[in-house]
């Protein structure tokens, strides 16, 4: 599957919202350059050009003083002369006059004259642009006011001063804008590179849960079929007990490898931190004990003593993630029983109360409180040496002993270590080389109480219908099996006829579509990935088909591979009712079913450890009760009879009658009868002869 | 030898040190030169100012002279700054009125001592009690006051300098109205007015 990068708006934005900010910044900076000019540099240096204006004019009220004040006849004259030449002063710089008008006001009170005759005004009178200086005339002997001499002086300087500053303001504004652009320039660069290695790693990313989807879609779907026929042909009672070991040995390797698959894909959820955590209140002593009862049968295999330590304080009910505890158990386990020759293994539990809200009292009241359990793993095996216990923890990193087995992946302490670190605790070993190895590691949990704990259903073997399971027009349950490749299908359709359903295949979304419409099938399984149509499609036209032809909508179960929570979210969004992981064992999919549709099954007997359970330990008492319910009548009351005459060889006889019908059945009968539980037996058969029920097999 | 080049060294640092000593001591601070500037500046405009007064005519002593009272609180020596610079002119008659010059401490001079005044200069910065003495003085006897310092003119003073591209008269329009000083409206043209 090609990985086709997410187009995101994301970095678009981003562009947008750096290129927005650095426009504003840009505009700013012209508006701060302007707002200075008008408010601050050009009052500046009209105040400083006028204040220039008034020196140059004060520096003439001397000559002018002198010239009004002299007494001889040619004083007017001598005033004409001065004011011409005053106003004759040219800038250096422009070659413009400095002066462009000059008028008097004299006090005749104080300056013997003709009153007006020395009120003189030259050049412009009014003159917007220039620069109105007054000077006061004072006598330089009485210091008495005599007049005053009004300059208009030109605005030359300033307006020469002003365009050189403006210019040199707004270059250095300019430069700033430019240099503003290519910072700009160099962030947008900047980011498109960032955003570019982002992509390129979302697209690896995305390649990588592709490939770890697809990994876990390819290898799970062939190995349904491995795991899933064997399982089947191992309810043949035909095959030879030669037939049978090679069968198992196929199970169990299917099993072995689907285990190592799910170690890489638990790493992968790890690393990409998608592992969650599933707390449920569960029997701590019935958990420890199955672990244990699973090592015990290998342990004893090689020889070695399995010892199983519980302090008395350890609480029988608790709420953590059960499946991570027991796969971290059955992982230190299966690693001491894998390394070690000889001696044994110990097992040791105990707990603490872990008060999280940090008081010394252990007041638990007070705050929410939380146990602590302790477990312990020591092995009488080679031991690790100081260099490897840290690298042990590493992901593909095994000992010298690991590599000379040659067994696992390297993969069991990594994810054991990161499960218990996401339960609260950790993982720590000890020991010393030569002397056996001990791993030790604590985990949180909470207490809980009995009634929070959810029976653990015992996984019964269905071996049909109960009567009266079909439909209001007495036809079979219909059950439509959607799935692309045909060894699933033609799995699931043998598990389904046998128990007494109606199964039809269907190869992909589009025919189940065709199916629905003409066979209104009351469930369906749905593989999610198909040619052609998938499976979201495909549920999504049934579910409007069914409401168009306004039957009742089918139950839809997605059979998925796939490995992640998203993946399954998906599915119940696209409108399935629920699913079931692949590969599957047989008990879930009728289990879904039960819980779907409201059917009642017959079950052989129960797989799993009971508080009543025969000696060999794998029948129990509601398993031997159901399969003989399927005994027809005359088999049970000949078996009855042989019982009661405490006749061996006819006891055999209807145990061998049985085993031809029901191997399992009579494997069951016949651990019984070699114990001499003939009172059980009796009891049995009496229960199911007086049942109101009946035995059903008595009509078949 | 050695002793007498010794001598000689010894001799030249103490006379360096002296000089040195004798220098900064003798240097007027650049806050006295800066109060002198203006006190020099000022006694011209004190004296185009009389002669703006339109009433000068009737404030002379029974000499028929002009007697300018230079005010001090505790230090005369701003007082003779000013008053050199008043005497000291080719003709320091003022519209033609002979004057005379009285250094006085503020007491004295509120008192009129010795004989009435025609205008008052300040020499000494006032504070606000000796300012409302000397304003009430002013008032009662309508004479011009001048302070050639800094912010004396918005604290109620009624005439000073305005010091920008060149010097100017300042005068305090209220004061002046206070004081009933009538002053030739052509002065007006050329001063620095504060109205407030």
């Amino acid at each position: 599957m090609k990985v086709k990068p997410k187009v995101t708006f994301g970095s678009h934005r981003t562009t947008i919202y750096v290129s927005l900010v650095f426009l504003v910044l840009a505009a700013s900076l012209q508006a701060l350059v302007w707002a200075y000019w008008q408010n601050v540099l050009e009052p500046r240096l009209r105040h400083e050009a006028a204040s220039q204006a008034k020196v140059l004019a004060h520096s003439q009220e001397i000559r002018l003083v002198d010239a009004i004040l002299d007494t001889s006849p040619q004083r007017l004259q001598g005033l004409h002369e001065t004011i011409d030449e005053i106003l004759l002063f040219t800038d250096a710089a422009s070659k413009e006059p400095l002066f462009l008008g000059l008028g008097l006001e004299i006090d005749y009170d104080v300056v013997s004259a003709e009153r007006g005759s020395l009120d003189l005004q030259y050049g412009m009178k009014h003159c917007q642009d220039c620069f109105l200086s007054e000077v006061g005339l004072y006598s330089p002997i009485s210091d008495e006011l005599i007049g005053i001499a009004r300059f208009h002086v030109s605005d030359r300087l300033f307006r020469s001063l002003s365009r050189d500053v403006h210019k040199t303001l707004f270059i250095q504004s300019r430069l700033g804008t430019l240099l503003l652009l290519v910072v700009w320039v160099i962030v947008i660069f900047l980011i498109r590179k960032i955003n570019s290695s982002r992509r390129q790693a979302e697209i690896a990313n995305q390649a990588k849960s592709a490939f770890l989807a697809n990994m876990s879609h390819e290898l799970r779907t062939p190995l349904n079929a491995i795991i899933g026929f064997s399982e089947l042909m191992g309810y043949d009672t035909d095959l030879s007990e030669k037939h049978r070991e090679n069968l198992a040995i196929i199970h169990r390797s299917g099993a072995y490898l689907l285990d190592l698959i799910n170690d890489v894909l638990e790493l992968s959820k790890i690393e990409a931190a998608r592992q969650t955590l599933t707390e449920t209140a569960f029997d701590l002593y019935e958990a420890l004990d199955k672990v244990t009862e699973m090592i015990r049968l290998r342990a004893e295999k090689k020889n070695l003593v399995l010892e199983f330590e519980r302090t008395n304080d350890l609480p029988r009910f608790v709420r953590t993630d059960e499946r991570k505890l027991r796969q971290i158990l059955l992982n230190l386990l299966g690693n001491a029983v894998k390394f070690t020759q000889e001696g044994g293994i110990a097992l040791r539990v105990r707990s603490e109360k872990d008060d999280f809200d940090g008081t010394a009292d252990g007041d638990t009241d007070s705050g929410f409180d939380a146990l602590r359990l302790y477990f312990e793993v020591e092995d009488s095996g080679p031991g690790i040496a100081a260099v490897d216990r840290t690298r042990i923890f590493e992901a593909f990193t095994q000992t010298e002993g690991g590599h000379l087995k040659g067994e696992g992946t390297g993969l069991g302490l990594t994810i054991s270590r990161q499960f218990a670190r996401h339960l609260g605790g950790d993982i720590k070993v000890g020991g010393a080389l030569g002397q056996g190895a001990v791993f030790e590691f604590t985990l949180l949990a909470k207490p809980a109480s009995a009634s929070e704990v959810t029976s653990h259903r015992p996984a019964r073997r269905v071996i049909g219908l109960k009567p009266d399971q079909s439909t209001a027009r007495r036809q079979p349950i219909r059950i439509l099996v959607v799935d692309d490749h045909s060894e699933n299908r033609a799995l699931l359709q043998q598990l389904l006829k046998r128990v007494g359903f109606a199964a039809k295949p269907a190869e992909n979304g589009r025919e189940a579509l065709a199916l629905f419409k003409q066979w209104q099938p009351h469930l369906i399984w749905m593989d999610m990935r198909m040619p052609v149509m998938d499976g979201y499609e495909a549920t999504k036209m049934i579910r409007r088909a069914a409401a168009k032809m306004l039957v009742p909508p089918p139950v839809i179960l997605a059979l998925t591979a796939s490995a992640f929570k998203e993946d399954r979210d998906a599915v119940i969004a696209a409108g399935c009712d629920d699913f079931v992981r692949r590969p599957f064992r047989e008990s879930e999919i009728f289990n879904k079913i039960e819980a779907h549709l409201g059917v009642d099954y017959i079950y052989e007997y129960d797989e799993s450890p009971s508080t009543e359970t025969t000696p060999s330990g794998n029948v129990s008492v509601d398993g031997l009760r159901s399969a003989i319910t399927l005994l027809p009548h005359s088999v049970i009351q000949e078996f009855k009879t042989a019982i009661e005459l405490s006749d061996m060889d006819r006891m055999a006889q209807a145990v061998a009658e049985i085993g031809e019908v029901h191997a399992a059945l009579a494997r069951g009968l016949k651990e019984l009868v070699d114990t001499f539980q003939y009172d059980r037996i009796l009891s049995y058969l009496d229960d199911v002869e007086n049942s109101p029920v009946g035995n059903p097999g008595a009509t078949q | 030898m050695a002793k007498s080049l010794k001598n000689s060294c010894r001799k030249f640092v103490h006379g360096l040190v002296f000089l040195t000593a004798f220098a900064y001591a003798a240097t007027p601070s650049a806050s006295d030169d800066f109060t002198e500037r203006r006190i020099t500046a000022g006694a011209k405009i004190f004296r185009a100012l009389l002669a703006a007064d339109v009433d000068i005519a009737h404030k002379t002593d029974s000499d028929g002279k002009l007697m300018l009272g230079l005010v001090y609180i505790d230090d005369t020596g701003n007082a003779q700054v000013a008053a050199a610079t008043l005497m000291h002119r080719d003709d320091p008659r003022i519209r033609e009125m002979q004057i005379r010059i009285q250094t006085l401490p503020l007491a004295e001079c509120t008192a009129e001592v010795n004989g009435p005044l025609a205008g008052v200069f300040v020499t000494q910065r006032l504070n606000a009690e000796q300012l409302q003495i000397l304003t009430a003085f002013a008032n009662a006897r309508h004479l011009v006051v001048f302070s050639p310092f800094q912010g004396d003119v918005e604290r109620g003073v009624q005439s000073g300098i305005a010091v920008e591209a060149r010097v100017r008269p300042y005068l305090n329009i209220n004061a002046l109205r206070a004081a009933r000083v009538r002053l030739k409206t052509f002065f007006f043209k050329v001063a620095k007015v504060y109205e407030g």
